[in-house]
């Protein structure tokens, strides 16, 4: 067990090695030069030259890289070229939005598929089976910036319940801050549930054919206890690896959502970025999306060692 | 007279083919069961009998249609709604089943299986439970009762894992046990201790058992009486020793045959020629008309009538002693 833990740890760190080199690549063959973004038009070839070699641009690319990679390995992210802030800073103002928004959206996308996946397959082909088909497909086809808008139009300006936009900071409290999470998590999270709703009805629908269930009915567990108590826990390692699926889009999606709701996060800090070519925050923002994809990965496969116990015993 | 604990009366069991159509396949079981006593049901796969006994636990697939009655200590099991049914099952009859790999719960501690239609059913609280179930586990001979109550089912061997089957069924103290094939997924060696497991507790605990299996040898050592099934039909009924020594169907006598000798009679195993035919493409009359080494015309013409020859003896065959023939 720890020693199946151990290797999973070192290609994790292996993996995000190998990102944050593409990531660097990838950002160096990108068009647009840093320092003639950040003088404008009008600059003189010798200030350029010069912020270059401040910026340290005239390094060779392998230099670059290794100073860059030594810089976050000590938790020196390095300096915004447009903020002329730590980048570090900047994610982490910027994270106490965009992970509370992450995780409020799983939380509702679990909270809508678990009960519709498991009521549909519970009453598989009846009239809720196919009204939850149908909301599911809807879900998924449904763009979740669209559903944004939608929402916006709806709760906030016809009825005023929560702001359209903007977010006021944790420190105006906790509920108002909430309520500026609530839409843009509602619509990051209705595709996710479409998704994760037909997942969780075809796992459990193969589960409950299974003969254990048929054990539990013999000892006279009412359908529902037999369905909760030995279906649902069977069929969730398919809905968990979903899930952690999921969180790539989720990531994706948040960059989205958050401009249309207008979000500080860290989805608008990589956009901003990218459009003024601040190449240190981006490079720095999408190798912590990255690590964030990553370690949520280690934490669906240390999730299925809980959930079946076969698994366990093997190192 | 008092009432026997199981009475199955005209029992007829039909499935919906997904054509809309209507399949039979069980017909015509009717048979009594005292408390108490043991009962083998032997046929071939296919023969209905695991039905049968899925009928008795009320837990027929919905795409099964029973029809008669199935009396259990006076209640018709075949008219009571799922909740009523439930206080039925686990409590009045226990289900062991053929497969212990599949039939135990792989997320769950094997001990908690055992104790939970205890907590649920009978209302103990969980430690109450755990602990007889250790109890349990200890009564089927399991080595380290306490410890592998605590162990998941994968960590088991085959015969540990039916031996938990036997547990759960029993944890209720049911009046009735049916065991569907309890040893075919088992080692033969493993098979001998099983059972006498299963001989043992049921004993001790004035259990009646309905054996289900399709080894003589099995229903020869478990059951007093013997019903013999072909086709979703009984074809032969009476005490084992009676059954077995003076067949009286010409099924009966070629499974009999069947069974493998040490000396073999020309150096080749017996079989019945050709094979259970499908539920769709019965033979007209007599079911086993088109494999029986005995049939005459008049087996092709009509479906034999359930008969008793001899008191306590039930057969269907035209040419059974005390019919007429034709």
């Amino acid at each position: 067990m720890t020693g199946l833990l151990l290797r999973r740890i070192a290609s994790l760190v292996l993996t995000l090695l190998a990102v944050s080199a593409l990531i660097f690549l990838v950002m160096d063959v990108l068009p647009g030069d840093p320092a003639a973004i950040m003088l404008g038009t009008s600059a003189t070839p010798e200030t350029l030259e010069a912020l270059r070699r401040e910026l340290g641009l005239d390094q060779p690319l392998v230099l670059r890289y290794l100073s860059w990679l030594a810089g976050v390995a000590t938790g020196d992210l390095g300096m915004s070229y447009t903020y002329g802030v730590p980048v570090a800073g900047l994610i982490a103002e910027r994270l106490v939005v965009t992970l509370p928004l992450a995780f409020l959206a799983i939380l509702l996308s679990v909270a809508i598929a678990i009960p519709l996946g498991v009521a549909s397959a519970a009453r598989r082909n009846s009239v809720v089976d196919t009204a939850v088909g149908f909301l599911s497909q809807m879900f998924i086809a449904v763009p979740g910036f669209w559903v944004g808008l939608l929402l916006v139009l709806v709760f906030s300006v016809s009825f005023g319940w929560v702001p359209s936009g903007g977010f006021p900071g944790w420190q105006a409290g906790v509920l108002p801050a909430l309520g500026a999470l609530v839409l843009p998590a509602i619509a990051l999270a209705l595709p996710q549930a479409g998704v994760l709703t037909r997942v969780t009805r075809s796992a459990v629908i193969e589960v409950m054919n299974e003969d254990f269930v048929r054990t539990a009915r013999a000892k006279g567990l009412p359908r529902r206890k037999a369905l909760w108590r030995h279906a649902v826990p069977n069929a969730l390692v398919p809905v968990v690896t979903i899930l952690g699926l999921q969180f790539t889009f989720l990531i994706a999606g948040a960059v989205l959502v958050e401009n249309v709701f207008n979000l500080p996060g860290l989805g608008r800090l990589a956009l901003q970025a990218l459009s003024q070519r601040d190449i240190i925050v981006m490079q720095d923002v999408v190798l912590f999306f990255a690590a964030l994809v990553i370690v949520m990965n280690f934490l669906v496969d240390l999730s299925y060692l809980a959930l079946d116990p076969r698994l366990r015993g093997r190192t | 007279m008092t009432q026997p604990l199981l009475r199955i009366e005209n029992l007829a069991i039909s499935i919906d083919r997904p054509d809309g159509a209507r399949q039979p396949i069980v017909t015509d079981i009717s048979l009594t069961l005292e408390a108490g006593e043991t009962l083998g049901i032997v046929g071939e796969s296919g023969s209905g009998k695991s039905l049968l006994a899925l009928a008795v636990m009320g837990l027929l697939p919905p795409v099964a249609r029973p029809t008669g009655r199935i009396l259990l200590e006076g209640r018709d099991l075949l008219a009571m709604d799922d909740e009523t049914l439930c206080s039925v099952r686990g409590r009045r009859v226990g289900l062991i089943f053929q497969e212990p790999l599949t039939a135990l719960n792989p997320a769950m501690t094997v001990g908690d299986q055992i104790a939970e239609g205890m907590v649920i059913q009978d209302g103990l609280s969980w430690r109450a439970a755990r602990r007889e179930a250790i109890t349990l586990l200890d009564r089927v001979r399991m080595p380290e009762a306490a410890r592998l109550s605590r162990s998941y089912p994968h960590a088991l061997s085959g015969g540990q894992r039916q031996r938990v089957g036997i547990a759960i069924a029993l944890a209720m103290k049911p009046a009735l046990m049916i065991a569907d094939e309890p040893t075919t997924a088992l080692d033969v060696t493993v098979q001998a201790e099983v059972l006498d497991i299963l001989d043992d507790l049921t004993r001790d605990a004035g259990m009646a058992l309905i054996l289900v299996s399709h080894d003589l040898g099995v229903i020869a050592r478990m059951c007093a009486r013997t019903l013999v099934l072909y086709a979703g039909r009984r074809l032969e009924e009476g005490l084992t020793r009676d059954v077995l020594t003076m067949p009286l169907n010409p099924y009966t006598r070629g499974l009999l045959r069947a069974v493998p000798r040490r000396q073999p009679q020309d150096g080749r195993l017996q079989t019945i020629p050709g094979t259970v035919p499908s539920f769709a493409a019965l033979p007209p009359g007599c079911v086993f008309s088109d494999r029986c080494p005995e049939r005459i015309d008049a087996c092709h013409a009509a479906e034999p009538r359930w008969t008793y020859p001899v008191p306590g003896r039930g057969v269907r065959c035209i040419r059974a002693p005390g019919e007429a023939m034709p």
